[in-house]
Parts: structure tokens; sequence; C-alpha cells
């Protein structure tokens, strides 16, 4: 519909309640974002109706000037520390605090009912100021975040008196013993979803026994490794209506007449679409899993290190719906064809290794994929961890999976060629971006050239996210990239021999994007303090954890070990550690 | 543990690399990145473990070096699922004064040496004097001495060293470098615990 056209009625000549009306419908963030940017009247309506705020980079905006904004703010996601962070390319103190937003909020007439947090620093003092600031709030999701403990959420149990969300998500939380799940109130009922697989420590059991008796909403229960089987099975008796079950220990005597509680419980959970868990798990017990299979949509058993061969592919042969699966690689390629022929609604694989550093035993190859893209022709994410891959099987994979919104691969040895004809992977992943051509999220890994790049610059037009290592041979490499790729929002790249020439070229395209990190790059601190200058609107961060930062007695030629910048609206931050010099 | 020559026959022990990132200044690798090429793989290859003495070590029951040749955060798996998966224990390091912290991977040594000498590296204003069981760490520049000590499952705060080091595995969950004054009063454990902790 053209809003400019002159043969529309003219929308301002409704009174703003119909517009905010209409605005109720649209509930993207991209889309409102463009409704905001109509004209005046819209955007006032617009942020007035705004109740869900999504930023990208806590660093991007302040709180204040959020709050300014949206006065109706309801439910709010906040993302911290860049992506690498993951993977310990980023110092622990970097950034990515929670607190000044908390306080912000706390002091304004907010009322924040949601809570979304991705790899932030957060503390126990936030945790409770928080718990203690707002009277109708009701959902926490913290995802890798860290810096709090078990007394933190014995704030938010305590004092969120109509909680219905409480979910933790890979957080590393310092356990205090906090008897933090007793701290829930008698009155509290309104419990929806409850996450403590992240947790280390043990949990009261019996609290955790009248709690799910007092949930009567309770649809996503996930447990922590401490919770034994028979509490398992107390659970299940008091919660059937369960949609998404998360099973900590499940070690337990096949002979056992918990077992067969177990069992019968387990038959009465008829709703259960969702499964994941399996923290500890004695093989050869798997059978009582069995009936509630046939409906499973979603199965995570990337952390179910006690559960391989026979019995993984009998588990899985149950699951005829599934559309998402998480599996260690332990699955092997035999495994996967299992897959490939059982769930042909598969649209999401995530396939982990089982040691972190890459066993060159247990892995899964480029056999396993071809597979599953033959067997699942819906699929459209993937997250591939492998010992090699090759041109003619990624080639193969694209003509199958044209629909591919994400597709990351990763092999263990980052710059592995094609073991066949000992070529780079570029003739592959230029096959999956022609044929892929609503990809968005792309991670590169094997012996690549610039060539792939190339392909990307051309084909890719949807990208908004893309990971490189180890990959390309000059400048050229990052500039088609940057050339081509016009919808990008994120790019990192480590250990390329990418420079100054590559950074500098287009210095404007940063603005276009959330954020660019380069570590073990090629890039000097002399190109970065040129970007910096001419680009005021990004903030321009040279991380280095060595003598010299401490020294200032840097060099404009040497290289940077790790840059990561971002546009943002409110100037550089003031809570940066000394590791960090923001140029 | 496997040989120096693991992760496809790259000769590591020519690079002698530290546990520095890759960029850090005090890295020389050997074959330097030549204007154009690629920045060589070999560059980052992170040897853990290797002393400066384990190419030419005479003495017999000097620990055996290279468990794993590693690239750091390669591949990809995030710290908690490494964690959660076999052979990964990542733990926080404190030292009394550094204002940053790092995490390092237990399960990546065999010994207390090797832990030390990693932790050398890595707090670099510190050098550690090569010998078996020393416990103690020196700063060069202001002679302070150091202390290594973690903090156990029940979270008391006992001294690196003094218990076999499969179970100083599995029952440290953080580590600390402290100034030797502060750490008068620690327990070193010998026999079963006393309850009461400092």
């Amino acid at each position: 519909m053209s809003w400019g056209s002159r043969k529309t009625i003219n929308m301002n000549y409704f009174p703003d309640e119909v517009l905010e009306h209409v605005f109720d419908f649209i509930t993207s963030h991209k889309d409102r974002n463009s409704v905001s940017l109509v004209c005046k009247s819209w955007y006032k309506i617009e942020r007035y109706s705004r109740q869900r705020v999504f930023i990208g980079n806590c660093y991007s905006i302040s709180p204040e000037r959020l709050i300014a904004r949206f006065p109706g703010l309801k439910s709010l996601t906040l993302k911290g520390k860049p992506h690498f962070a993951d993977f310990n390319l980023v110092p622990y103190n970097w950034g990515g605090f929670v607190d000044p937003w908390i306080k912000a909020l706390a002091e304004s007439r907010i009322g924040l009912e949601e809570l979304k947090l991705k790899r932030m620093m957060v503390s126990d003092d936030s945790l409770e100021l928080l718990s203690k600031s707002f009277v109708n709030f009701k959902s926490l999701v913290l995802v890798s975040c860290e810096g709090f403990s078990t007394d933190g959420l014995a704030a938010i149990a305590a004092n969120c008196r109509f909680l219905r969300e409480l979910d933790l998500q890979e957080n590393d939380v310092d356990d205090h013993r906090s008897h933090w799940l007793s701290c829930f109130h008698e009155s509290c009922t309104s419990l929806v979803s409850l996450n403590f697989a992240c947790l280390r420590g043990e949990i009261n059991f019996v609290a955790l026994e009248r709690l799910v008796a007092r949930s009567p909403n309770l649809k996503s229960l996930k447990l922590n490794r401490s919770v034994p089987l028979d509490t398992l099975q107390k659970l299940l008796i008091q919660a059937p209506q369960l949609v998404d079950l998360g099973i900590g220990s499940y070690v337990h005597d096949p002979y056992s007449e918990t077992y067969e509680k177990l069992k019968s419980a387990i038959q009465r959970c008829k709703s259960i679409r969702s499964l994941s868990g399996f923290l500890e798990v004695a093989p050869r017990c798997m059978s009582a899993i069995y009936p509630i299979c046939a409906n499973l949509t979603f199965l995570n058993l990337s952390y179910a290190l006690g559960l391989h061969g026979n019995e993984l592919t009998k588990l899985i042969q149950h699951c005829r719906k599934l559309q998402r699966l998480w599996i260690l690689d332990c699955i092997g390629d035999k495994g996967l064809g299992v897959v490939a022929s059982t769930c042909k609604e598969l649209q999401e694989l995530r396939v982990f290794p089982s040691d972190p550093y890459g066993a060159e035993n247990a892995a899964v190859t480029e056999e396993g994929l071809v597979l599953i893209s033959a067997g699942c022709p819906k699929l459209n994410s993937l997250l591939y961890f492998c010992q090699q891959m090759t041109n003619a099987a990624l080639i193969t994979v694209a003509k199958n999976c044209p629909n591919f919104i994400r597709f990351r691969l990763a092999t263990f040895d980052p710059i592995k060629p094609d073991p066949v004809t000992n070529q780079p992977l570029d003739e592959g992943f230029g096959a999956i971006v022609q044929s892929c051509k609503g990809l968005k999220r792309l991670s590169l890994s094997g012996l690549l050239t610039d060539q792939v790049f190339l392909y990307i610059g051309m084909y890719a037009e949807q990208l908004e996210m893309l990971s490189i290592a180890f990959a390309g041979d000059s400048d050229k490499g990052m500039l088609y990239v940057l050339n081509g790729c016009k919808k990008l929002r994120k790019l990192e790249i480590r250990d390329c021999p990418f420079g100054n020439a590559a950074l500098l070229e287009d210095v404007g395209k940063y603005e276009t994007m959330r954020s660019l990190w380069m570590s073990s790059c090629e890039v000097t601190l002399g190109g970065c303090k040129t970007l910096a200058e001419k680009m005021p609107s990004l903030s321009v961060e040279i991380i280095d954890e060595s003598e010299q930062m401490m020294d200032f007695s840097f060099d404009d030629r040497q290289k940077v070990e790790r840059m990561y910048l971002y546009r943002t609206l409110v100037g550089h931050r003031n809570d940066a550690p000394d590791c960090v010099w923001i140029l | 543990m496997s040989s120096e020559n693991d992760a496809g026959g790259l000769n590591l022990e020519a690079t002698e690399l530290t546990l520095g990132l890759p960029g850090n200044s005090k890295v020389t690798p050997d074959g330097g990145a030549k204007l154009g090429s690629k920045r060589g793989f070999l560059e980052t290859v992170n040897l853990n473990l290797c002393d400066k003495d384990c190419g030419e070590s005479q003495h017999e029951d000097a620990k055996s070096p290279v468990s794993k040749a590693q690239v750091v955060g390669w591949p990809p798996v995030r710290a908690f699922r490494k964690n959660a998966t076999k052979n990964c224990k990542y733990v926080k390091v404190a030292v009394d004064g550094a204002p940053f912290l790092r995490k390092v991977d237990l399960e990546m040594y065999n010994t207390y040496q090797q832990l030390s000498s990693s932790l050398e590296q890595m707090f670099s204003c510190f050098t550690i004097r090569n010998y078996l069981n020393e416990k103690k760490i020196i700063d060069q520049a202001n002679g302070m001495e150091y202390v290594a000590a973690y903090e156990d499952k029940d979270g008391d705060w006992m001294l690196v060293g003094d218990v076999p080091w499969q179970m100083f595995v599995e029952s440290c969950r953080r580590l600390r470098l402290m100034k030797s004054s502060e750490a008068i009063g620690l327990a070193a454990r010998t026999t079963p615990k006393s309850s009461s902790t400092t």
C-alpha cells in the first residue's frame, strides 16, 4: 500500500485514537520504527503508544532518552557485549552493565513489566532494585549474563508478586545457597515459565514442589542438574499441563518404583511439545520418554552427554513431528541419516561438538549434512560443527535446501580445505549464498580466499550478520562484503588479513550498521584513529590487555589487537575499563 | 597426552607462543605475516602448557608438556557450553591489583607447575620461580610476594597446591593471586577440614 499515493485517503483526517488503534496491530519493531518516520504526527502517536522496545546495543542510546521518548514502555530488551564475547575474546569487565538502566527506569514513572537481557553484566543489587521498583513486573529473561548470584534471584522471587516468567538461559550464576526458591510467596500463583537449568547448585526440592503445585498456569519448567528423578515425577503429577519441559537429572534404576511412577506421570503429560535437559542421564532408560516423543516439535539434547548410539537414534525415531533439533556430534553421520528419514518437518538443526576442542573421532562430516539436506527440505536454520566439509556437499545442500535463513558452519580446523580436492571452500559457500536468497545470517569456516567474499557481495542481498575467521587474502575480501551487502548490520571478523584500506574505504557504511568487530587483523591504530576522526557518530573502541595500554606507549603503525566499533546517538560511554581505549 | 605435533601436523614447537591473545606485542611468531599474506593461523595457536624448558627437557620427571594446542576461541562454542561438556572447567582468575579478570580452563593442565606457568604468562608483571610445587609468585618490579589461593566447593578459600591435582580441579571454583600478607590465616588443607573458617 502506498502511503504517499494521492488516491488514498489522508490518514491524518482521523483522530489520534484511531491511528493509535491501527498502530496496535503493528507489532514488529522494524515496522513500528518505520511508522515513526512517516511524519511528525505519526511519530508522536507511535511513541506514546509503544510498549515494547528492542535495543540491540545498550551503548547506542541512553536510558534517559529511552524513557523520554517512550513513556508507555512496558517491555525492554537490551543486549550488551559483542557476540565474540561468547568465545572469550572480550575481557570480563568490558562493559554492558544493566545497573544504570534499572536505576533510571526505577526513578522514572515507567511501569516496566518485562526485561530481557543478553550478554549483560547484572548485579544482585540491580536485581533487587528491579524487584522492588515495578509493581507489575512480570517477566525476567536473562541470556548469557553474569555478575549475579542466587541472592539476586531470591530478591526477584520475594518481591515480584505477579511474576509470570523467570527464564535463565546459560548464565554464569554464583551459587550462594540462598534458598531462593523458598522466597516465592505462598500467594504467588502466577508463574507460567520457570527455567533454572543453568544453576549449578542445589535447590530446595520441597519448595519447588509446592511452587509448582500452586502454579496452575505453569507451561514451561526447566530444571537444573540437582533435581533428581523422584522430584521430577512428583512435579509432573502436579503439572500435567506442561508444554515445555527441561529434565535435570535422569538417572534411575529401571526396576524401581520411582521409575514406574515416572512412566505413568509422563503419560499424563499430553501437552509437552518441547523437551530439553537430561543434564545427567543413565543409558538404557529413555523408553519412559517415548510416549511424549510423537508430539514433540523441539528437542534439545545438546547437554545430554550421557546419551549416544542406539539410545539416541531410537529416541529420535519416535519424534516424527520435530521442527527443531539441537544435538551433540556423537550422533554421527549415520545418526543424522536417521534424523533425515524421520524428521520430515525439520526446520532448524544445531549440531554441537561433544568435545569442546573438537575431537576427530566423535565428529560429524559433510556426509551427515548432505543426508539431512536430502531428507529435510524445510530446513532453514543450521549450526553445524564438523570435522570437515567439501564443496560438493555444500553445493548439494544449497540445491536441496534453498530456504536457509541462518547458515553457520564451523570446522574444527578453521582453515581446513576440501579434503577431497584440497581446494578452498569458496565454491561451496558461493553456492549457498546464490541459492538461498533469503539468507540473513552466515558464518564461514574452512580454507577460504577472497573469492568467497566476491560471491557473498554479489549474491547475499538479504544478509544481516556475517562472521568470518581465518579467511581471505587481502583487503578486497572485506571490500566485496562492505560494498555488496546492503542490508548488513553486524560484521565480525577475526584473524583475517584485512587492513586500513578496507576499513577506511567507505566510512559512511558503518552508520548503516549496528557494529563491526575486527580482531587480529591488519588494521593499525592510525587507521582506527582516522576512522574515529571522520565519523563522530561512531564509537571506536580499542581493546588491549597488554602493558602498553597501561603506559599509553602505542605507535600509530601498530596493529590493534581488537577493535569494536558501533554507531551511537549518545557519544562515548564512560564506564569502560582500563583495557578499553575509546578513540 | 598428545604430542606437540597435534592440530594437523603443524610445527607448533617452532612458534612457541604464549597465552597472550593474538596481536600481543610479546609474541614473535616464526613465519611472520608477510604483506598481503593471510594472517597466519599458526600465529594464534595457543600453546597453553609449554613452559620454556619443555623443548629440551632432560628431566625424566618433568611433566609431559602439551596436552592440546588450541586456538583461542575456536571452535566457537560458548564458554558456558564448554564448561558443561566434558574435559572443560573454566574458572575465573583474579589478581590483587590487576584491573582485569581472566578465565582459565583447568582441564587444560596436568600439574600445578603447568598452571603456574600459564598464570605467569597471563598476568605478565609477575614471574614464577621455576620450582616444582613452589607456591609463591614474585612480582619482579616491587618484590611483592603473591600467593595463589582458590575458593573450593564449600566456599572456603584454600591455598593452591596442598591437595592432589585432580582433587583440586574437581573442587576449585575460582582462583585468586593474593598478596602474601593477606593470605595469613588461609587454611592449608591437610586432613578433614575444621568447620571454622577465616
